[in-house]
């Protein structure tokens, strides 16, 4: 008996697995009613009006990880973050609409024909974060993200979400001509995603910057379209470090792939943040633990954000905070990016 | 008729279980069973079909209809049969000339086709990232069955089983360079009339086919205005 339950429960989850390719590959071939979003964005009525002042100096395209239900709807966690990544950085435009597992960015909870069942997962995991059910959501999303990295789905899969971003960009008020940087955030399996998505993005005449956030990233070949990867890192996070054993092309035995190509070219950074855990206490996101010995009493998502900021200073998207960051009472000033984390890679 | 039906499909689950766990017992379902020739070209056209699902992302990215999807792997399932009664009878004709009293062509030629039995999960190719690695497991599995299906049949060592596959091998290769070109350009070509595109024709190269589509990505079209 209990070997039945297990042959069917390996079964369903093959099952699950072998179908997850499904949903990209039918919006793809025309088979999906959301088939018809495929095509170049919609026009906007104000946008020719727009001008260089009326733009943000930069955009960010959070890209949550794989517990996201929908475009607004992502574990409760994120949400401070967010917050206080907006704070940080009054001169960008950060959107975080864009559900990245899903190539028409049809949330969960969406026009689907499981709707409800997610609907009801979502309810749940607001009463109790940590349940089982919830999981479910990750599993689903974890397979999309193995979707985005393999070679054979991830120019449709890759191609659907850049769409989506595109569409996104275009509805906050982004204008190609501006080339306007931008800035893909994306924490876990939204990193992943980031980079292949980099590969179509890579078409606008913006720079194309990629901010992964204990992302198990592959050697995608979009890395050698993106202007720079950023890949912050914890060392309790054994997630992020998957993408290190599962994909070949990282392993040193293949210089030539697109991992060890962008990581010659110094085209990616990897920070160590210290230690950081990929769920629970500890996680990137956390506001309230402090960080073991900060000078600064930082939590660690305090410092996520710190790390964050200082990427985007030396690339000169914002204005050095140090002046600001001097003149409130009690607080040190901002070190330089390489004094203050170990830094790997092209400056390695 | 219904009950003819469900006697076939017991046999043919049948004869696939005793396949994939090289089953003694499967060797009087060749041998003995009346419907044997219907239970294998139920397993290879199977074995056919669910391994062009697991690798359809061409057919995906072809964009092709419903309909023409089911069609196409209903073809690759007719094309199994034919390649498999190719690769039986060279197997056949091989222990014919290595062995004595090899058993008969047709029964050769249904033990080999009951190898294919593993590639009945080949739509497990599917699966991302691991889907590749399934596939080359289940040919593996596949090949197991080959070999163990030779030592049976024609009452051999592992070694001279080996050496009969083996051989039979190289008459395939032997065959597809010297008369197999004009039947690969015939498979070929149905081929491209059905899917419209190459059998090795990468995810990129259809991408940059359909690139100037009406319906393509403004990303893929290359029209971002700059």
């Amino acid at each position: 008996m209990i070997t039945y339950l297990f042959i069917g429960i390996f079964l369903l989850f093959f099952m699950t697995a072998a179908l997850a390719p499904l949903e990209s590959l039918g919006w793809w071939a025309g088979w999906s009613r959301e088939a018809g979003k495929k095509g170049g964005a919609p026009p906007l009525e104000m946008e020719s009006e727009k001008t260089d002042a009326d733009e943000p100096d930069f955009y960010v395209i959070y890209l949550s990880g794989i517990g996201a239900i929908s475009g607004d709807s992502f574990p409760e966690e994120e949400y401070p973050f967010l917050r206080g990544l907006e704070e940080r950085l009054p001169t960008a435009k950060i959107i975080t609409d864009v559900y990245p597992y899903s190539v028409t960015n049809n949330g969960l909870t969406g026009q689907r024909f499981f709707a409800n069942i997610w609907k009801q997962i979502e309810k749940m995991r607001f009463k109790n974060p940590n349940s089982v059910l919830s999981l479910l959501v990750n599993l689903r999303n974890a397979l999309q993200m193995f979707v985005s990295a393999d070679r054979r789905y991830g120019p449709i899969y890759n191609l659907g979400i850049a769409n989506e971003i595109y569409r996104v960009l275009l509805a906050h008020g982004y204008r190609p001509e501006g080339k306007r940087p931008i800035v893909l955030l994306g924490w876990s399996g939204g990193g992943q995603i980031a980079i292949g998505a980099a590969s179509y993005l890579a078409a606008l005449p913006s720079p194309i910057y990629v901010i992964s956030l204990g992302g198990m990233l592959s050697d995608d070949p979009g890395l050698e379209k993106l202007t720079h990867l950023w890949h912050l890192y914890g060392v309790a996070d054994p997630l992020q470090a998957l993408g290190g054993v599962l994909y070949a092309g990282r392993w040193p035995l293949t210089p030539d792939s697109p991992w060890n190509s962008a990581m010659a070219n110094g085209l990616i950074d990897i920070i160590c943040l210290g230690y950081y855990t990929h769920n629970g206490k500890g996680n990137y996101f956390d506001m309230e633990t402090k960080l073991p010995n900060d000078a600064r009493g930082r939590s660690h998502g305090e410092k996520t954000i710190d790390t964050i900021e200082h990427i985007l200073a030396d690339q000169k998207l914002i204005v050095r905070v140090d002046n600001a960051a001097n003149s409130a009472p009690g607080r040190e000033a901002a070190p330089r990016l390489t004094d203050e984390f170990s830094i790997q890679g092209a400056t390695s | 008729m219904i009950q003819d039906f469900l006697t076939y499909l017991e046999h043919l689950f049948l004869a696939i279980r005793y396949a994939l766990t090289l089953e003694p017992r499967l060797f009087e379902v060749v041998l003995r069973n009346p419907s044997a020739n219907s239970v294998v070209l139920g397993i290879v056209f199977l074995a056919g079909a669910s391994t062009l699902l697991g690798q359809s992302v061409v057919l995906f990215v072809n964009r092709v209809r419903r309909g023409r999807f089911v069609f196409s792997l209903a073809l690759n399932g007719v094309m199994y049969i034919v390649s498999y009664l190719v690769w039986g009878a060279t197997i056949a004709l091989v222990g014919r000339f290595l062995f004595n009293d090899p058993p008969s062509f047709a029964a050769v030629i249904r033990m080999v086709g009951l190898s294919t039995a593993p590639l009945i999960f080949g739509f497990f190719i599917l699966i991302p990232w691991m889907g590749p690695f399934i596939g080359r497991v289940l040919n593996i599995w596949s090949f197991l069955i080959l070999i163990n299906v030779v030592e049976y049949g024609f009452q051999v060592s592992l070694f001279y089983a080996l050496v009969c596959v083996g051989l039979g091998w190289l008459l395939m290769m032997l065959l597809n360079n010297i008369i197999g070109r004009p039947v690969v350009a015939l498979r070929n070509r149905l081929w491209h009339t059905v899917m419209g595109s190459s059998l090795d024709a990468s995810t990129e190269d259809l991408l940059l086919q359909f690139s100037q589509a009406d319906d393509a990505p403004e990303l893929l079209r290359g029209g971002v205005r700059q």
